[in-house]
C-alpha cells in the first residue's frame, strides 16, 4: 500500500482515537503546542459526526432510507471529500497533521451499529494511514457517566443510559480488536495506548517519547 | 496523484470473489443491464420491461443515481470537475445500497422481476477509469447481491460515439481527467478505459455479452431471448424443487 508515511515528505499524520471524553482533544492541543515550539507547522483536523447523515435523517422519507449501510456510505463519502484538503495536502507540504478521531473511530462506530467488520475495515482504506495512532483508553462506565452528566435534562436518562452503555461496550470491543489485529482495521498501523490511570505528565511523556523518533525519521527522509 | 492511488490492493477483502448468478436466494429475479453511455441501454430496459409485463410478470425498475438520499449529490459531483473520484464512488455505493434495501430486495422477496438500469459495475468502471483502486472498489460494492443475469450491451466507444450527433456529457466523457480538450476525443479515450474495465468484470460476474452494434430490433430480440432463458431456467429449477419436495 502506498502510505502517507514520512517517506514521501517530512509530513506526519498522528491520530488520537478513543471514546468521547477520554482526553483526546486536550492531549492533541498539548501535543500541537509542543510541536510548534519545536518549529513544526501543525494542522489540526477534527473528524466530526457526518453532516450529510444528520441532514438525511430529517429529510422527508429520510428516516426509512437511512439504514446503517447507507449512513456509513454517506459519512464515508463526506470524509473522502475533506480528506484531500485536511489530511493529504497538509502532509504533502510537510505539516504534522493531528487528527482528533480518525478512521478507527469511524470503523468502531459502524461495526457497533451492526455492519460487517471486514466490509467496514475495507471501506476506510481510502483514508491515509497514520504514522501513529494514540489510543486513549477509557472504561465505558466512565464514558457513560460523563455523557449522562452533560445531558441537559434527566428525562429518559435511564433508557438512554441502558442503550448507550451497550453501544459503548460494543465500541470498546471494536477498539480492543483494532489494537491487536491488523486485519480488523483499514491498514496495519503503529499504536500507543494511554492508560486512563496515568497522570497527565506520564501521558505527555509517553506521547513525546513515541513521536520524537518519528519527527527525526521524517526530517531525514524529507531531506530537511 | 489520483486519490485512488493511495489505496492498495488486498486479496483478503470481501466482495473480491466472483458474483454467483442467482445467489440472492429470493423468489424474484434480478436482471441488470450494463453498458457504456450510448449503448442503447435505456431503450432495451424499456423494451424488456414491456415484454415482461405483457408476459404477465410483475416488474420493478430501478436506475442508477435515483436514490432519495444521494441522487442529487451524485448529480452535483458529476458537474464538479474537481470532485474526488473516491468521494463520488462512495456516493454511488450509497445510492446502490439504498435502492437495494428499499427497492431491489423487497421486490425480489415478493417474487417480482427487478430490472436494474446499471448496477455496481458502471460506478466501479467510472471510478477505476479515474485511477481508483480496483480491489477497493470490489470490496466497497461487495454488499450488492449477485444478479440472476447481467446483460452487457457490448459496443465499443468509437461505435457508440457514432450513434448520436450531440456531444457527450462531460463527466461521462471523462473531461475532468484532461485526456483531451475535445469532448468527443476525450469520450473516445475515456470510453476505452471504461470498456477495458467492463471487459475485466465480464468474466467473474458472468456477464451475458450482447453485441449491441447490430440494428436495434436485433439487439432487442437478443436481450429478450437472454432474459427469457434465465426465467425459464429459474422456473425449471423451481418445478424441480417442488417435485423433489413432493416425493420426499
Amino acid at each position: 500500500m502506498a502510505a502517507t508515511r514520512s517517506a514521501r515528505s517530512d509530513g506526519l499524520l498522528i491520530a488520537a482515537e478513543g471514546l468521547d471524553g477520554s482526553g483526546k482533544s486536550a492531549g492533541l492541543d498539548a501535543l500541537g503546542r509542543w510541536l510548534e515550539r519545536r518549529g513544526r507547522r501543525v494542522h489540526l483536523v477534527r473528524w466530526e459526526p457526518s453532516r450529510s447523515v444528520a441532514r438525511a435523517a430529517v429529510a422527508p422519507g429520510g428516516r426509512q432510507a437511512l439504514t446503517p449501510r447507507v449512513a456509513a456510505l454517506l459519512a464515508a463519502s463526506e470524509a473522502a471529500g475533506w480528506m484531500g484538503d485536511e489530511v493529504r495536502r497538509p502532509i504533502a507540504r510537510g505539516d504534522v497533521v493531528l487528527a482528533d478521531r480518525y478512521a478507527w473511530t469511524a470503523v468502531a462506530r459502524e461495526v457497533a451499529r451492526g455492519l460487517e467488520p471486514g466490509w467496514v475495515a475495507a471501506l476506510y482504506r481510502f483514508a491515509p494511514c497514520p504514522d501513529l495512532v494514540i489510543f486513549h483508553r477509557q472504561e465505558p462506565a466512565a464514558a457513560l457517566a460523563r455523557a449522562l452528566a452533560t445531558r441537559p435534562s434527566p428525562a429518559g436518562a435511564e433508557a438512554v443510559s441502558a442503550a448507550y452503555a451497550a453501544f459503548l461496550e460494543r465500541l470498546m470491543a471494536v477498539y480492543d480488536r483494532l489494537l491487536v489485529d491488523d486485519d480488523a482495521g483499514p491498514w496495519p498501523v503503529r499504536s500507543l495506548v494511554l492508560d486512563p490511570r496515568a497522570t497527565a505528565t506520564e501521558r505527555v511523556d509517553a506521547i513525546r517519547g513515541r513521536i520524537s523518533p518519528l519527527l527525526d525519521a521524517a526530517r531525514s527522509a524529507g531531506g530537511g | 496523484m489520483m486519490a485512488g492511488a493511495m489505496i492498495g490492493t488486498d486479496p483478503r477483502v470481501p466482495g473480491a470473489q466472483p458474483a454467483r448468478p442467482g445467489a440472492h436466494g429470493e423468489p424474484g429475479v434480478l436482471f441488470v443491464l450494463e453498458g457504456i453511455d450510448r449503448s442503447g441501454r435505456s431503450t432495451h430496459v424499456r423494451r424488456l420491461e414491456e415484454h415482461l409485463r405483457y408476459a404477465g410478470r410483475g416488474v420493478t425498475r430501478t436506475s442508477l443515481a435515483s436514490a432519495l438520499l444521494s441522487g442529487d449529490r451524485i448529480r452535483a459531483a458529476k458537474r464538479d470537475r474537481r470532485a474526488d473520484p473516491v468521494e463520488t464512488a462512495l456516493l454511488y455505493a450509497a445510492d446502490l445500497a439504498e435502492r437495494i434495501e428499499q427497492v431491489v430486495l423487497p421486490s425480489l422477496r415478493a417474487g417480482l422481476v427487478v430490472i436494474a438500469d446499471r448496477y455496481c459495475w458502471t460506478p466501479m468502471a467510472r471510478a477505476e477509469a479515474r485511477g481508483v483502486d480496483a480491489g477497493w472498489l470490489d470490496a466497497l460494492f461487495g454488499f450488492a447481491p449477485a444478479p440472476d443475469a447481467v446483460l452487457f450491451l457490448d459496443v465499443d466507444p468509437e461505435a457508440s460515439l457514432a450513434r448520436r450527433p450531440d456531444d457527450p456529457d462531460p463527466y461521462e466523457a471523462g473531461l475532468d481527467l484532461g485526456l483531451s480538450a475535445d469532448v468527443r476525443e476525450s469520450y473516445r479515450l475515456f470510453g476505452e478505459r471504461l470498456y477495458a474495465c467492463f471487459d475485466r468484470y465480464a468474466g467473474p460476474a458472468a456477464f451475458t455479452r450482447i453485441a449491441a452494434v447490430a440494428p436495434v430490433e436485433d439487439v432487442g430480440q437478443r436481450v429478450l431471448r437472454a432474459a427469457d432463458a434465465v426465467l425459464a431456467s429459474r422456473s425449471a429449477a423451481r418445478v424441480g424443487r417442488l417435485a423433489a419436495g413432493r416425493s420426499g
